[in-house]
């Protein structure tokens, strides 16, 4: 997620926050002017419903502004230095796997996430490939370039290389790339 | 953050402030090549364009226990594309461990990197990096034929 994108997110929690002490303080007071909660119940029904959507505004806020924190999954890979650890987040494996793959011949677009397995990590990509490329050439090559790119650069072992050619770049393709040889 | 109190001589105690410790740790891996920057927590960033300064002590986390003289480093770094990370992360514990340790005297446990993310370089970049280095090449070509033949 970008910082654009984690800046609006904040913003709308925070606005989901205040609209929802907002509702919740303007049903408050009117219970505060009946005598019992059965009266409240009688007298002001759609009170409830503003409380409890108030309390479900809340609640989807707060879990909107603290999403990183409850995050579980460990984001990083580690590596045993001379003095210390070494600690590559999985960012910086998809950014060197992404460029390598859009350097490759017949690739359009390129994306990877990783994940962590006991003996090192998989990578699965998402190939966009150009028009009149051999595939399965094409699938083995992004294979062997990412596997020993990643492992010469960051030192991980790649246990494998998940090639999935989701879409064919057709001609109409903005920015489409042509190969000269 | 609590000071290190780490000498005591019979003319007083020093004590050295965690940031002394970070930044010298901040600009010892800031130096390495291939360290692209130093990567900060998002208040801190907003913190530096805001006050239009760089802060030095970005990325570093520093921790020790009570009247003990051995601290653990945490450095977060982003690192130049192509670069061989272990090489550089190496690099980068050995040159934070020597400039700790040689500045404070303090014995530096261990030193974790975090490694979160590469930079990549934009053609601009790279054009001015390359007439740079060719600058600096065709200075000292200049420079070297005067300084061995003098006139006599």
């Amino acid at each position: 997620m970008s910082i654009l994108d984690r800046f609006l997110l904040v913003l709308f929690s925070l606005l989901g926050i205040a609209a929802s002490v907002a509702f919740g303080a303007l049903a408050w007071a009117n219970y505060g002017s009946a005598s019992s909660w059965e009266n409240v119940i009688r007298s002001y029904p759609g009170y409830i419903y503003v409380t409890v959507a108030a309390a479900v505004l809340l609640l989807l806020s707060l879990r909107f502004l603290f999403y990183r924190a409850f995050r579980s999954t460990v984001d990083y890979v580690e590596l045993q230095g001379a003095y210390g650890l070494v600690r590559i987040s999985h960012d910086t494996l998809e950014q060197l796997s992404d460029k390598t793959g859009k350097s490759i011949r017949g690739v359009h677009d390129f994306a990877t996430r990783i994940r962590q397995v006991s003996d090192g990590v998989i990578l699965y990509t998402k190939v966009r490939a150009l028009p009149d490329v051999e595939l399965q050439a094409l699938s083995e090559q992004v294979q062997t370039s990412v596997k020993d790119y990643v492992e010469r650069i960051a030192g991980v072992r790649v246990a494998a290389v998940s090639v999935n050619i989701v879409q064919v770049a057709g001609q109409s393709v903005k920015g489409a790339k042509a190969w000269v040889d | 953050m609590q000071d290190m109190d780490y000498q005591s001589t019979e003319l007083g105690k020093i004590q050295i402030a965690d940031e002394v410790l970070q930044i010298i740790a901040g600009l010892a891996a800031s130096e390495v090549p291939g360290v692209a920057g130093m990567s900060g927590s998002f208040a801190g960033g907003l913190t530096e364009s805001l006050l239009g300064r760089k802060n030095l002590s970005k990325g570093v986390k520093v921790q020790f226990q009570e009247g003990d003289r051995a601290c653990t480093i945490d450095v977060s770094v982003a690192l130049q594309f192509g670069v061989s990370i272990p090489e550089v992360s190496l690099n980068v514990q050995e040159r934070v461990k020597n400039a700790v340790e040689s500045m404070t005297g303090l014995q530096v446990e261990s030193i974790h990197v975090h490694v979160v993310g590469v930079v990549f370089q934009n053609d601009k970049e790279r054009n001015d990096k390359d007439r740079n280095d060719k600058e600096r090449e065709s200075g000292e070509m200049v420079l070297l034929p005067e300084k061995r033949s003098p006139r006599p």
